[in-house]
């Protein structure tokens, strides 16, 4: 078996890594901010397209541009390192409203001058209106606004962040270069007929690329010449050389394709970095870093003499480069997405296909980014590996290595059930084939893939199921949305089937309500933030002139985020077995429980009986597992039937199918969730993903397994999150570890899971870190779909986690 | 029908690969170190966690079967029949109150064990029996083994052998592997700490020699009892000469079972710290490969 080195040996990764994850209050930028306000001004007559590739350039030429820490890849999000810039087009509301608490909060503090709150305040007026979140809040219905108050619908994320959530066309990049890119963007034009009304749109969209993929030029080439007046000055010879050689990579891959490992990551960083640049969405990710890198690697290492430790240690410049990558988001939207992640995924592993035959994928390159993450320890880039049946022994428990190292990685996603449902859905074989992750566990096809294949609405499920109890009503908010006879405290209902069937008429009323939210938000982006970066790498945007939202990706599939998923499940099970099944609980009595938050020692008692006397989700009980799956295919039955934005404009889907990768949200949703009949205090953490609620699962990893495969994984295509944390002295030894990775084989080859990942820190280290932040700054651990610095989290966030199960081997 | 107080699942130092153990309850030792003490009595064990009380609640009360001491609860477990466990622990809400100990019928056992079939096949793991000890319920038990051997699946289990052997003989034609207890040879010690018959235990080993069943001797090494280079020399002489057995296993003493006795009411008469002497390890390593044997510390594989 092949052992990896896991120490960190570069110095100069070590305190680069240092002085990013010290740095606890990351300071705001405003230089984004005031380009794009100057840009919108000077070019308020051009269409919007154009208007919005003119902002990138005119950011990209202006901003301040630095090269610190030693590093070998370079580029920098904002003027500051770690700083966040503002991305005023979406929204400036919250911004206003929060400007003089953002040092405060919990977990997701910023460092703000007076001067920048001042540039800030003075810049908001001009975007009053204009901005995504205002035009949404413009087109909303008053009931669809009333729904987003209360908060059982959240649409935060994508109306003020954009959209994210897709992989681009690396691949393609490497092998045209920027100027091979410009070559297709022209040829394209030559062909436009712009006395044709769609013709003369492209060409708006196709000129905003080309200005764009200008504009990235020369922001590679300030690299250079900066890099170039550094070396002047360099003291250190080694470093000027170092210097040098970035001058000369930038000089090279501001037009041409990539001729070093070096050159070919550095080009993938620039682009990386400038997607994020021009749009505010999370979740981009790097696709399959070790697939279309691997030719240079080869050449470089395998074939030629750069040491591979170098080549590690070019990685982790890149993935710290990634950490460097800083966004602010509201105070609601940072308790869901605890941590301040910003889910860049690399997938590594998987299958490709030789002359139509799947074989395993693993090279060299896999095995360095698995041992450079494992090295780093670090919460960027989030790394998954693509689990498949022939996947080697050797490979596997390299995996299981680093998983030890406890920091969460890599995650595992399932090629045995991903492709097929791929293929299935009418992505093409070659296609399926060549997915990746994006962002937490959610997958698609990069450079091919619209975006959000997860992330759109998330519907807080345990709400739901409140109000069909109780007459339609929601109790957080006090509203009835959709009213209904029967409620607990009435006593009304008279079978359990009828609890089912009020279960029903709501989930598919908010499910709707979902939909319509989608489409307003959806219309909004197309409308007044189209990423030409972005469509310029995701097929066939070019080809039919379209921005990604217009329909210029090969597939759209999207998915909404269903939160309390085990509750739901547990829920419904309490109050069949003892309100209807034995009778031991009457229907006001529960409902009185509920509304009081089971107060008093009557309260308690009967707290005690739901937590204790109905089995839980996650233990293998066939017939509460059941109950959650029918509640769950109601919301995936209603959803069947709706299509999103681009539906027959272009893309193969325009669909839309069910997803729990929550992130953090399962905290902030539980926070505004009344008691629950699975006997949950009010307003705590509610279960995460599709995870079993916190501590109910104690019958072990393999009975986890099989609850959650008797979930329709086949139409959770948004991703089905597990969550399992291990104690560490579970993989202290090989034959352990061995068994570790029989299960996880066990489960993706016989139950088609869809993902896997695991918590390895124990209890006690969690609790010291909460004491002592300060001798903790490094630790790092497992969120929902992704990682996150311990320290970084809200208390709250931090006691979801100290409560999962821990499961003994 | 068989009586089991615990299903453990994903259990992996309890034989090859991924298994489920089945915990039968009762057994013909009572060892003082037992971290089990819930297994040791056939019939159902009344559990009492004054931790998990609701403060005021008297559920526990109005069933008469119990009376308030202070903070706590006056439970006579002697006077208290099955029916008066069984209530006391339904009235309960909280769990304070536990019943350990159920009638199981072989199909649910089996259902129990299967849950987990696709992780034995993919590991080459399997059932483990274990308890108190499972050969006293030895119909149950061959049934129980016979119907997984049946499935093709592994069959193991853990005895202390403290049992008739015509209780062990029926089981063995459906059985892959023996864990089997070697605890003391010493017949004054081992009566004095386990209240059984070391005698017993090695005519039983002695018997097992010309079975076709793999064996794996388990010596857990208990301060005072049996951790000693003397004692552990004269077992391991024992294991290489008079058993079948070529691969022994070390358990070091622990006391992660200490609190269960609380919660039946019952003293705890092991030594209160665990086993803390490297060097006795390292001697009984380096003993046991002296022998021929294939030594393993912690049963781990």
């Amino acid at each position: 078996m092949t052992q990896l080195n896991l120490e960190l040996a570069s110095q100069r990764i070590a305190a680069h890594k240092q002085a990013l994850i010290t740095l606890t209050k990351p300071p705001v930028c405003t230089e984004r901010a005031l380009a794009y306000t100057r840009a919108y001004q000077a070019h308020l007559d051009k269409p919007i397209m154009v208007r919005r590739a003119l902002a990138l350039v005119e950011h990209l030429k202006s901003k301040t541009v630095w090269i610190k820490h030693d590093e070998l890849i370079v580029g920098n999000l904002a003027a500051e390192v770690r700083a966040a810039p503002i991305f005023p087009e979406y929204t400036v509301s919250w911004l206003e409203q929060e400007l003089d608490d953002l040092a405060d909060r919990p977990g997701a503090g910023f460092a703000l001058s007076e001067q920048n709150k001042q540039i800030i305040r003075d810049l908001c007026p001009f975007w009053h209106g204009q901005t995504v979140q205002a035009r949404c809040y413009g087109l909303y219905t008053e009931e669809q606004r009333a729904l987003l108050a209360s908060g059982i619908i959240k649409a935060e994320g994508n109306m003020t962040s954009g959209d994210g959530h897709l992989a681009v066309d690396f691949a393609q990049l490497l092998a045209l270069g920027l100027d091979g890119l410009r070559e297709k963007v022209s040829e394209r034009r030559s062909r436009l007929d712009l006395a044709d009304w769609a013709d003369l749109k492209s060409e708006q969209f196709l000129k905003g690329v080309a200005l764009v993929l200008e504009g990235l030029s020369d922001y590679i080439l300030r690299y250079a010449q900066l890099a170039e007046q550094m070396a002047a000055e360099e003291p250190r010879a080694w470093r000027a050389e170092e210097l040098h050689q970035i001058a000369a990579n930038c000089r090279h891959i501001a037009c041409l394709p990539p001729q070093s490992f070096w050159q070919a990551l550095q080009l993938c960083y620039f682009v990386q970095l400038a997607l994020q640049i021009e749009s505010n969405g999370h979740s981009v990710s790097l696709g399959r870093l070790d697939q279309y890198l691997y030719p240079w690697y080869r050449q470089d290492v395998e074939q030629g003499d750069l040491p591979r430790a170098r080549a590690i240690e070019l990685l982790q410049g890149c993935w710290l480069k990634l950490l460097e990558v800083s966004k602010i988001r509201s105070g609601s939207h940072s308790k869901a997405s605890a941590g301040s992640p910003l889910y860049q995924n690399v997938t590594i592993g998987g299958q490709t296909l030789v002359d139509g035959v799947a074989v395993d994928a693993v090279n060299g390159l896999s095995y360095a980014v698995l041992e450079s993450c494992g090295q780093l320890r670090s919460t960027q880039p989030n790394l998954s590996v693509r689990y498949h049946g022939g996947m080697s022994d050797d490979f596997l428990d390299a995996c299981v290595q680093v998983i030890r190292c406890g920091f969460g990685m890599p995650a595992f996603n399932n090629d045995e059930i991903v492709i097929p449902e791929f293929i299935r859905l009418g992505v093409s074989r070659a296609d399926a084939f060549d997915y990746s992750a994006i962002g937490c566990i959610e997958t698609a096809v990069p450079g091919k893939w619209g975006y959000r294949c997860t992330g759109m609405s998330f519907i807080n499920m345990t709400r739901i199921l409140l109000a069909a109890l109780e007459q339609g009503r929601d109790t957080t908010s006090g509203r009835t949305f959709l009213p209904q006879p029967q409620g607990l405290s009435l006593g009304n209902f008279e079978r359990f089937e009828q609890v089912m069937a009020a279960w029903d008429r709501q989930v598919r009323y908010y499910t709707r309500k979902s939909i319509e939210i989608d489409c307003v938000v959806d219309s909004m982006l197309e409308e007044l933030a189209p990423d030409l970066l972005c469509s310029a790498l995701v097929d066939d945007c070019i080809e039919r002139g379209k921005s990604v939202k217009e329909g210029g990706a090969r597939y759209d599939w999207v998915s909404g985020l269903q939160v309390g998923i085990a509750n739901l499940g547990n829920s419904l099970a309490a109050v069949r077995q003892l309100v209807f099944e034995t009778g031991q609980v009457g229907q006001p009595e529960l409902a009185a429980a509920l509304a009081d938050d089971f107060a008093g020692l009557s309260g308690e008692q009967l707290r005690q009986r739901l937590l204790k006397a109905v089995p839980k989700y996650g233990n293998d009980v066939a017939e509460v597992d059941a109950l959650l799956v029918q509640a769950y295919d109601s919301y995936i039955q209603a959803l069947g039937g709706f299509h999103n934005t681009r539906h027959g404009r272009g893309p193969i889907g325009g669909g839309y199918y069910a997803g729990t990768s929550s992130i953090s949200a399962n905290v902030p949703f539980g926070a505004a969730t009344a008691a629950t009949p699975d006997g949950r205090h009010a307003w705590s953490a509610l279960a995460e993903g599709a995870s079993p609620a916190s501590g109910s699962d104690t019958q072990g990893p393999t009975a986890v397994f099989n609850s959650i495969s008797r979930l329709p994984t086949d139409k959770i295509l948004g991703g089905v999150l597990l969550n399992q944390k291990l104690s560490p002295a579970c993989l202290e030894n090989p034959a352990d570890r061995r068994k570790l990775q029989l299960l996880l084989r066990t489960f993706f080859e016989v139950h088609k899971g869809w993902h896997v990942q695991y918590n390895i820190v124990s209890r006690e280290t969690l609790l010291a870190a909460m004491a002592h932040p300060d001798q903790y700054r490094d630790l790092v651990v497992r969120v929902a779909g992704y990682s996150a610095f311990f320290t970084a989290l809200s208390p709250e966030a931090q006691d979801d986690i100290i409560n999962r199960t821990e499961h003994q081997l | 029908m068989g009586t089991c107080f615990n299903l453990q699942r994903y259990s992996t130092h309890d034989g090859p690969g991924i298994r489920s153990v089945l915990f039968l309850k009762g057994c013909s030792l009572h060892c003082h170190w037992c971290q089990n003490p819930e297994s040791q009595a056939r019939r159902t064990d009344l559990l009492y966690d004054p931790r998990l009380c609701l403060a005021g609640c008297t559920l526990c009360l109005q069933t008469g079967h119990c009376q308030r001491q202070g903070e706590t609860l006056a439970l006579a477990r002697e006077q208290l029949d099955e029916a008066a466990r069984r209530q006391l622990a339904q009235a309960c809400p909280s769990g304070a109150l536990a019943c350990q100990g159920e009638e199981w019928s072989l199909a649910r056992a089996m259902t129990a064990l299967l849950a987990d079939e696709p992780f034995y096949r993919r590991s080459g793991g399997g059932i483990t029996l274990s308890g108190g000890e499972p050969f006293l319920q030895h119909e149950f038990a061959s049934q129980l083994l016979a119907a997984a051997k049946a499935q093709g699946i592994h069959t193991a289990v853990e005895s202390c052998l403290h049992v008739p052997w015509s209780h062990i003989e029926p089981c063995l034609p459906h059985l892959d592997l023996l864990l089997a207890d070697l605890k003391q040879l010493d017949e004054a010690k081992f009566a004095q700490w386990t209240g059984g018959k070391a005698r017993r235990v090695r005519d039983n080993f002695r018997r097992l020699a010309d079975q076709p069943v793999s064996l794996i001797v388990r010596i857990a090494l208990i301060p005072g009892f049996n951790a000693s280079q003397g004692e552990l020399s004269a077992m391991l002489d024992f294991v290489a000469h008079e058993t079948s057995a070529r691969e022994v296993h070390f358990l070091p003493y622990h006391t992660l079972g200490m609190h269960k006795y609380h919660l039946l009411g019952r003293e705890y008469l092991a030594p209160r710290q665990p086993l803390a002497d490297e060097a006795l390890l390292d001697f009984a390593m380096e003993a046991a490969r002296e022998r021929g044997l294939t030594p393993v510390l912690r049963g781990q594989a």
